[in-house]
């Protein structure tokens, strides 16, 4: 496809196993960095603490967002992503099992691209993540640097 | 006796007053004017009768003018100077005329005034009055006098004589008496006795208030019996008297019959009168028995009523000080009768408030009237052992003979402020008691929506590791795996599915049941037929009749109105499925409580009546899952979004002959 990186938030071992597990099946085989609390996720984007070293002009082509998290939560991330000018437009999609309206409200009004509930049934997952690699990476043109 | 003020006869009798005053001068003036110009008709009203006397004429111009002051009631020392100057100067009239008769002196006095003017021939003294009329003036200037000086009763007396004078005088001409002895020296004239007669009745009528006047001006028996009897005891022997002479002068009967038929006519004329007038007086007397009695009765009545009264009552005198009490005032204050009596009513107040008590009584006794005592205040009372205790007071005003008396009626009301207290106390815990509710209840909430919210999150995720890996060992380790091994995984994959579908339907079940209702008028055939669409959409293979009756509205949540009919329609739809011709059907119709009830009715399955209660429940399901999937939640979703509108469902069905669901809102 490209070398575009996708930054993957996850704290459940399971789900990030079986995350990468859609992609690679998906023939998606661009990096996947993956993050497991709110804060690394920060660190990440804004190359702090331990990703100090990471370059910061290289952004992923979009963030897989989940919202329960420890430390710092999905949605205070999203604000904090949205609030700083380096990474105000950078391509936000929530990949959560909650579907709660509050949830949905709260993601959507602090800017999240897009909004996806992970489905039970590995199946639809899968076509899910298929979809969600194909669009963001190929399909959507990034805001230009 | 006391008069009544404004009675008509009162003013009557002042009336009269006033013209016999005018009279008296236009009598007195007539006689001078008769004088001056010699006519017989002024003078004696019979020619040849006894000649009213100038001097006379004199003393009645002045007794009426005499007359008219006293009725003006003047009270400024001039008129009460000239009613003396006058008063005496009619006595002097009549004393020096007396004097001359006594003495045998006639030093001209009696000519004084038209000394030409002739007198009737052969009067022994022209001029001269008769020694009756002078006597009356003494009486006259002393009534005069008298009245003037209000030692009343001798005037009236004097007046009283005077008016007999006039009598004699008047009798004396309706007999035809010739006087002898005294009298023989001169006779009363016509005119002057009927003046005499009128100044007596004039004086006795000017204070009608008090004396002879009064008793006869007065209401109830005694004033009829004295306005009939008196005229007929004047008028009667007079009138016999007369009669007698007339048949003796006729010689119908001699001296000693005529006076043996005037006494016996006279008597019995008297006695029917008096018969008629005790009959009166007795007649009088009963009526007032009666009235006493219905006096004594109310009091009686009035005392039972004061001592019984659950309030206790106390009169209080223009003083303040306590001159009534009932028992219950005893009672609640806890002083005996004879403390209470006499003492200052600032007895029974709380000692901080006797200072205003005594200025507000001083202030409600001049403007006294019924009403509450301190509208809109607490107020307190002091028993015997200085304790206080609330009290509702209403003061009433009440005449009596000794003065204004204030009767003040006052209920103990401890046990009602008591009873007041406990209301308030038992409403305020009340509400402490409903807001505490209320915030557990909040927190029950918040708790319950954190539970859901940790549900769909954290129930799901290992839900998902099962079927994920699952699909994973199908993947890559297939061919590890026999058919057996394949068809369990298969089933563990199935169950984990039908979980997270089971979850989701819970969470949107707890959802309904804590929303809030927002009424709004929703166009119900057109949510029917996009519910219908969307069943389509996910099997467009299947053919389903569809019907939905036209303009179908309803008062309700437009967001949760969509699920009663999504859940209903796909019940319609998953149990139509091995229908031959599918059909599905939605209308409305009035119920019997006045407003609308709807039904989503098809042609599927059905279902045992004999199992009915079971369909509304959650987790309740009438069929294998096998047959027909499900979670068994859809119905009691349902029945929770009717009943949170305050509406009804029910349903109707055999097995093999569809279903009909109704609902109300």
């Amino acid at each position: 496809m490209n070398d575009r990186t996708i930054l993957l938030v996850e704290d459940n071992p399971d789900d990030e196993e079986l995350t990468l597990r859609a992609f690679r099946q998906n023939n998606i085989l661009n990096e996947v960095a993956v993050v497991h609390d709110g804060q690394e996720a920060l660190d990440y984007l804004f190359c702090e603490g331990a990703h100090t070293a990471r370059d910061p002009r290289h952004m992923p082509a979009v963030v897989l967002l989940d919202l329960k998290l420890p430390k710092i939560d999905g949605l205070e991330v999203l604000r904090r992503v949205r609030a700083d000018e380096r990474t105000r437009l950078q391509a936000v999609v929530i990949l959560t099992s909650s579907k709660e309206e509050q949830d949905l409200v709260n993601g959507y009004r602090l800017g999240a691209n897009s909004y996806i509930r992970k489905p039970v049934d590995f199946t639809k997952f899968m076509e899910a993540v298929r979809q969600l690699g194909f669009y963001w990476l190929v399909l959507n043109e990034p805001p230009p640097r | 006796m006391t008069a009544t003020a404004a009675s008509p006869l009162d003013a009557f009798c002042r009336s009269f007053s006033r013209a016999a005053s005018v009279l008296l001068m236009l009598g007195g003036g007539f006689i001078l004017l008769g004088w001056a110009f010699n006519l017989a008709v002024l003078k004696s009203i019979v020619p040849g009768y006894a000649t009213a006397k100038p001097n006379a004429a004199v003393a009645f111009v002045m007794a009426g003018v005499a007359l008219q002051l006293l009725m003006a009631r003047a009270t400024g020392s001039t008129a009460r100077g000239l009613i003396v100057v006058l008063s005496v100067f009619i006595a002097l009239i009549g004393a020096a005329t007396l004097a001359q008769y006594v003495l045998g002196v006639n030093p001209g006095i009696d000519r004084l005034l038209f000394p030409g003017s002739p007198d009737n021939p052969g009067s022994p003294y022209p001029g001269r009055m008769s020694p009756y009329t002078a006597t009356s003036f003494v009486f006259v200037g002393a009534a005069l006098m008298q009245f003037n000086t209000e030692i009343q009763k001798h005037a009236r007396a004097c007046a009283v004589l005077v008016g007999l004078f006039g009598l004699l005088g008047l009798v004396s001409h309706l007999y035809s008496v010739a006087p002898e002895g005294l009298a023989a020296y001169t006779q009363m004239a016509l005119p002057t006795a009927a003046l005499l007669l009128l100044f007596s009745l004039g004086a006795l009528c000017a204070f009608p208030e008090r004396g002879v006047a009064a008793l006869v001006i007065s209401r109830g028996g005694a004033g009829a019996v004295a306005r009939y009897l008196l005229p007929a005891a004047i008028l009667v022997p007079v009138l016999f008297g007369w009669l007698r002479l007339y048949g003796q002068q006729h010689g119908l009967y001699g001296t000693e019959f005529g006076l043996v038929l005037m006494a016996v006519s006279a008597s019995a004329v008297l006695t029917g009168l008096v018969y008629w007038s005790a009959g009166k007086i007795g007649r009088g007397e009963a009526e007032q028995n009666r009235l006493a009695a219905a006096l004594r009765e109310s009091e009686n009545m009035f005392r039972n009523a004061f001592e019984s009264s659950p309030d206790a009552i106390v009169g209080v005198n223009r003083d303040g000080r306590i001159v009534r009490v009932n028992q219950q005032a005893e009672r609640i204050f806890g002083y005996s009768r004879g403390d209470l009596i006499g003492a200052p009513v600032e007895m029974l107040i709380p000692m901080r408030l006797t200072e205003r008590h005594a200025q507000n009584r001083q202030d409600y006794m001049s403007h006294p009237h019924m009403r509450p005592m301190g509208s809109g205040l607490e107020l307190s009372a002091r028993r015997k052992d200085g304790t206080e205790f609330p009290v509702d007071v209403m003061l009433g005003p009440v005449e009596t003979n000794s003065g204004p008396l204030v009767l003040s009626t006052i209920r103990d009301i401890t046990e009602r402020k008591r009873a007041e207290a406990e209301i308030r106390q038992l409403n305020a815990e009340l509400e402490n008691r409903v807001v505490q509710r209320t915030a557990e209840l909040e927190a029950a909430n918040k708790e319950l929506e954190a539970f859901s919210y940790s549900v769909s999150h954290d129930l799901r995720a290992p839900l998902r590791s099962i079927d994920g890996f699952g699909q994973a060992l199908l993947d890559d380790c297939a061919s590890r795996l026999d058919d057996n091994g394949r068809h369990y995984l298969q089933r563990i994959r199935g169950s984990t599915q039908h979980m997270g579908q089971l979850i989701d339907d819970l969470l949107k079940l707890s959802r309904v049941a804590r929303a809030e209702i927002h009424r709004e008028p929703v166009d119900l055939t057109q949510m029917a037929q996009t519910v219908i669409a969307g069943l389509r959409g996910t099997e467009p293979g299947r053919q389903v009749e569809f019907q939905a009756q036209d303009g179908m509205t309803a008062d309700g949540d437009p967001r949760l109105l969509p699920i009663v009919l999504e859940n209903l329609f796909s019940n319609a739809w998953k149990f139509t499925s091995r229908a031959e011709q599918a059909r599905i059907e939605m209308a409305s119709f009035a119920n019997d409580a006045g407003g609308r009830a709807y039904y989503v009715r098809d042609n599927g399955v059905g279902f045992d009546m004999a199992y009915v209660d079971k369909l509304f429940g959650a987790f309740q399901r009438l069929h294998a899952p096998a047959d027909f999937p499900g979670t068994g939640i859809g119905l009691a979703t349902v029945k929770r979004i009717v009943h949170r509108h305050g509406g009804r469902v029910w349903a109707e069905g055999a097995v093999g002959k569809g279903a009909t669901f109704y609902f109300t809102l």
